[in-house]
């Protein structure tokens, strides 16, 4: 019984194992492979280390890349999760109107992605954009105004910025869901002890979200460390590098110069950086991240 | 955390009018940009409110390229993706949940490493695969992988949602004598609607908003969708920019639709997949 | 069920007679070939595809045993998508390449031959051609693609706003060889005007990137590559100083609009807010549409120290190597870079660009003009005295790490042009010494 049961079982998972093999493992496989050939689409070639070599060591435009991502994430991730932390404890306090201001702050993380990249390529025009003309209604002169993406230093500002218009979404509904669910009797015995609001912030609501907080953000890091749409719409990388994220820059070896091998190269030097951080973070997280005894 | 003073009631009103004005305010400046005739576009300082009021920017917009052609072939992607995610990923979500065998718990840590493999590990050879195939410049590379469970995440949620249901459901429709896939269909599926509506919803809009994948496989104009059309667009119209905004809210809008008409599902499936098994 | 079966068979039987009496009546026409199936690929916004569109059912109304259909693309996507088609045997037949691409395509083996197809065809004639368009087209001696929308960069100006602040025609200083950079630097000094409140509404010239402002290079004595394509020379005094005075038009003089993001800029040429702009000439059926408010032309590019050559590139017309129908495709293709098809396509009809046959470039359909722009001279020069830009099988890897560093140039980030081109020709050099692939 146990082992028909084994077997139906493993009948109707076998869609997934399929296509995990076929569209996951083999490719991953395949790719590592072709990391260490020169491939494109015209004649492959052994060449050993040679990619990861001098991706490593002579392409400056690598360093560039995997700069940029890193400074993108380091600011997109933390300010995106603290956005959304503060949004969804404003909405929990049970004002009137939730629904209204919940959908509000929702809407612009419905928004596609290549629709938004048009969208803010507008607003941020260093000329006539929303962005400059708020910053001089607000007192900025027009010299003052940052000229945003045609300025390599504020172009990556401008990115992180552009990332912040979702925070709304479906993270802040997820900590909103989760703010829910901490027992109010814990803030009362804190309120009995004196508890100032941020302590109660500090040593309940932080502790009591920590597994939703570690979740969005090693799935924050791992998403934003893709950044790709916007900048290939927005900025093609520019000016002069200064956007030019990492898998805009895989994506360009790949398919406009046709260099698989480095791309693929690319693509594995991705996946161990993300790979080490994850672990990392998971064998770091039993010292902040605190789960609720009765769970699972 | 809830302090019921007026004080804090009212600075919190204050931050989220603020907050929500702010957040909104890029919207309605490509709503005003995209019924401003081509004179006020550039005008300075900007009008808020134009004047006039070209509504033809949305029909110019619509013919300069086919758009009819593209929003179809998105419509017939993304409803079929998702209709497979829907039936396959339900599928594979039952035989983790409900039946025991050997290696379940490894296949499924497996499936839930995929959750954080990055797309670009597997995109190149993929891509080589479909060309060998002779299925490049065709749907099937956007459509297929989701007859075969489709997202990772959504299976995860639908199992989670799944060994919520109890089991003794299962036992009753056994003794019964229903098949196992009686089992799925006629029990288990309409008791997880929450989730299977989230993950609908989910499906269709990730796919709605595509970009790489058509931008990789498909060549013919015929084919492509919204978003490699809006890409056109940019390409051949970036000086008509009351034209592009006008395009790109076209785009937006029926995500926007969608939302509000399925908003309790939506909420409800976010937070099913944020707390689900935590 | 027995009568059904008969009456069943009955009815199929009768259909089947009455096919097979069809067939033989229509049996007269050739069963293999009954219509050479062509794919033609090509770029262009829907506007010009909609005149390949034009051209490709011209050639199948006087072709019936072949049947050409358009393939569009996209501009962004178009090489992406070629060379994916190239390498994964799904080409169409004849195909459009870019000229920055074909010197790498071709010796990949791509193309089909052509150099038979031409001999073999009493209808060409080799001297028909500008010697630079044909021998775009060649490689290691072998004819593999025909020249189509040929042209050059020039200058394209803003008639009724010069005149309005008292300029003379640039085109008429260009004819008595006095338009100069420097003239042009004063007339853009003249054109600009600033609005009230200190921002400029009104610009006098727009400078463009690399290769489009190489004109300027040559003109004060530079060059890009030396002769054997090994060495950037961008850092060369000449280079130096023609890069100098055109970031000193936008960043000392104030007299170019700054580089926008996404090409979203008040200040394009159909505004009537820009005086001058150098471009291609396939622009000019474009402006010919969009311009309403003001009466423009075109004039070749100023004149340097050292002359005033324009840029004259072309793109390939090829065929696919693996083409099942070689004899059709070449007709396909005859008729595409024919004198009939240069005729409308670069005379005043749709003034596309420049043609690569001699015959053309002097017929009156060509010189003639009724609608702007009128200084056809302009396009002749650029067939006479036009110089090719020096393309590589890895241009588009050299050029984009050139642009890159260029863009601190033309962003104000450093407004050195020495300090810039040394940065520049350095990373460059480091690409052409390298090996391909990595």
């Amino acid at each position: 019984m146990a082992a028909r049961e084994g077997l139906i079982g493993t009948l109707f998972i076998a869609p997934w194992l399929i296509g995990f093999l076929v569209f996951s493992l083999g490719p991953m496989l395949a790719s590592l492979y072709l990391s260490f050939c020169k491939y494109d689409l015209h004649a492959m070639q052994w060449v050993g280390a040679e990619n990861y070599r001098r991706l490593l060591t002579t392409d400056p435009l690598f360093w560039r890349a995997l700069q940029n991502t890193i400074i993108y994430v380091a600011f997109s991730v933390p300010l995106g999760l603290a956005g959304s932390l503060a949004i969804a404890i404003l909405l929990n306090q049970n004002v009137r109107g939730q629904r209204f201001f919940r959908t509000l702050f929702y809407l612009p993380s419905l928004v596609p992605a290549v629709a938004s990249s048009l969208l803010w390529l507008w607003v941020l025009n260093s000329e006539n954009g929303l962005l400059n003309h708020c910053l001089m209604v607000l007192g900025l002169s027009h010299r003052a105004c940052p000229r945003w993406l045609e300025d390599p230093v504020w172009t990556l500002p401008a990115f992180v910025l552009m990332s912040l218009w979702g925070v709304g979404g479906a993270r802040m509904i997820i900590f909103l869901a989760g703010l829910q669910g901490i027992s109010e009797s814990y803030y009362e015995a804190a309120y009995i002890d004196g508890a100032s609001p941020w302590q109660k912030f500090c040593y309940i609501t932080i502790p009591m979200l920590s597994p939703t907080i570690f979740f969005n953000l090693i799935l924050g890091i791992i998403g934003s460390f893709q950044v790709f749409t916007s900048a290939y719409i927005m900025t093609s990388g520019g000016p002069g590098n200064a956007s030019l994220f990492y898998v805009l820059y895989l994506f360009r070896n790949a398919f406009e110069y046709f260099k698989l091998g480095k791309a693929s190269a690319m693509a594995w030097i991705l996946f161990a950086i993300l790979l080490g951080f994850t672990v990392v973070q998971f064998k770091h997280a039993k010292r902040w991240v605190h789960y609720e005894a009765a769970h699972d | 955390m809830i302090d019921r003073s007026p004080a804090t009631r009212g600075v919190t009103y204050a931050l989220l009018s603020l907050g929500s004005m702010v957040f909104a305010l890029p919207f309605l400046w490509t709503v005003s940009t995209a019924l401003k005739t081509p004179e006020n576009v550039f005008r300075s300082p900007p009008q808020l409110i134009p004047h006039p009021i070209a509504w033809s920017n949305f029909a110019k917009a619509w013919t300069a390229l086919p758009f009819t052609t593209y929003v179809s072939n998105t419509l017939f992607i993304a409803v079929t993706v998702t209709i497979a995610q829907v039936l396959t990923g339900s599928l594979v979500a039952y035989g983790f949940a409900r039946f025991r065998f050997r290696a379940r718990n490894l296949l499924f840590y497996l499936l839930l490493s995929t959750m954080m493999l990055p797309a670009q590990v597997t995109m190149i050879p993929v891509f080589l695969i479909w060309r060998q195939a002779h299925l490049i410049d065709t749907f099937y590379p956007l459509i297929l992988p989701a007859f075969f469970g489709g997202s990772a995440f959504n299976i995860f949620l639908l199992r989670q949602f799944f060994l919520s249901l109890p089991k003794e459901l299962d036992e009753a429709a056994l003794v019964d004598g229903a098949s196992y896939l009686r089992i799925w269909w006629s029990i288990l599926l309409p008791l997880a609607r929450p989730a299977i509506v989230a993950v609908t919803l989910f499906t269709f809009l990730a796919h709605w908003d595509d970009f790489m994948g058509p931008l990789i496989y498909l060549n013919s104009p015929e084919k492509y969708t919204v978003s490699i059309g809006l890409r056109m667009f940019q390409d051949s119209f970036s000086t008509n920019l009351e034209q592009m905004m006008a395009a790109a809210l076209i785009h937006i809008l029926p995500t926007i639709l969608l939302f509000f008409l399925a908003q309790r599902y939506f909420i409800r499936g976010i937070a099913l997949s944020g707390i689900g098994g935590r | 069920m027995r009568s059904d079966l008969k009456l069943v068979l009955k009815r199929r039987d009768f259909v089947l007679g009455g096919l097979a009496a069809a067939s033989l009546v229509s049996g007269c026409a050739p069963r293999s070939g009954r219509a050479a199936e062509l794919r033609y690929m090509a770029w262009g916004n829907p506007e010009q595809l909609g005149v390949e569109q034009q051209l490709v059912d011209e050639f199948n109304r006087q072709n019936p045993d072949v049947h050409v259909r358009l393939f569009r693309v996209p501009q962004s996507a178009y090489l992406n998508k070629a060379i994916i088609m190239l390498a994964s045997r799904t080409a169409p037949d004849v195909i459009r390449i870019d000229h920055y691409s074909f010197p790498d395509l071709v010796r990949k083996e791509y193309f089909h031959d052509l150099t038979d197809l031409a001999r073999n065809d009493p209808d060409f004639h080799e001297t028909d051609f500008f010697p630079q368009a044909l021998e775009e087209g060649k490689y290691n001696g072998r004819l593999f693609g025909l020249n189509v929308l040929l042209g050059g960069v020039m200058m394209y100006y803003n008639k009724t706003l010069m005149s309005s602040v008292g300029l003379d025609d640039p085109f008429d200083l260009w004819k008595q060889g006095r338009w100069t950079w420097r003239r042009l630097r004063e007339s853009a000094i003249a054109m600009t005007r600033r609005a009230s409140y200190g921002r400029p509404d009104r610009y006098g010239v727009q400078i463009q990137t690399f290769p489009h402002n190489a004109s300027i290079l040559w003109a004060y004595g530079g060059e890009i590559l030396d002769r054997d394509f090994r060495r950037c020379l961008m850092d060369s005094p000449g280079c130096v100083q023609a890069y100098q005075f055109l970031a000193d038009l936008r960043w000392n003089d104030h007299v170019a609009p700054a580089p926008s993001a996404g090409a979203i800029s008040p200040f394009a040429f159909e505004s009537g807010k820009l005086g001058m702009t150098f471009d291609w000439m396939g622009m000019a059926p474009r402006y010919r549409k969009s311009v309403r408010s003001f009466d423009w032309d075109i004039c070749p590019v100023p004149f340097g120290p050292f002359g005033g050559a324009s840029i004259l590139k072309g793109n390939q017309l090829v065929m696919y190597r693996e083409c099942e129908h070689p004899e059709e495709a070449w007709r396909f293709m005859q008729f595409m870079t024919g004198a009939k098809t240069e005729k409308w396509l670069y005379g005043d009809a749709l003034r596309r660009g420049d043609p690569a046959r001699k015959s053309v470039a002097v017929s009156p359909e060509f010189l003639n003009a009724r609608h702007a722009p009128f200084n056809t001279p302009a396009y002749v020069s650029a067939l006479e005295n036009g110089r090719a830009l020096p393309i590589t099988p890895r241009w588009g890897e050299w050029v984009t790490a050139l642009n890159a560093e260029l863009d601190e140039l033309w962003s104000g980030r450093d407004r050195s042009a020495a300090a810039v081109l040394s940065r520049a020709v350095r990373k460059v050099d480091v690409i052409l010494a390298s090996d391909e692939g990595f």
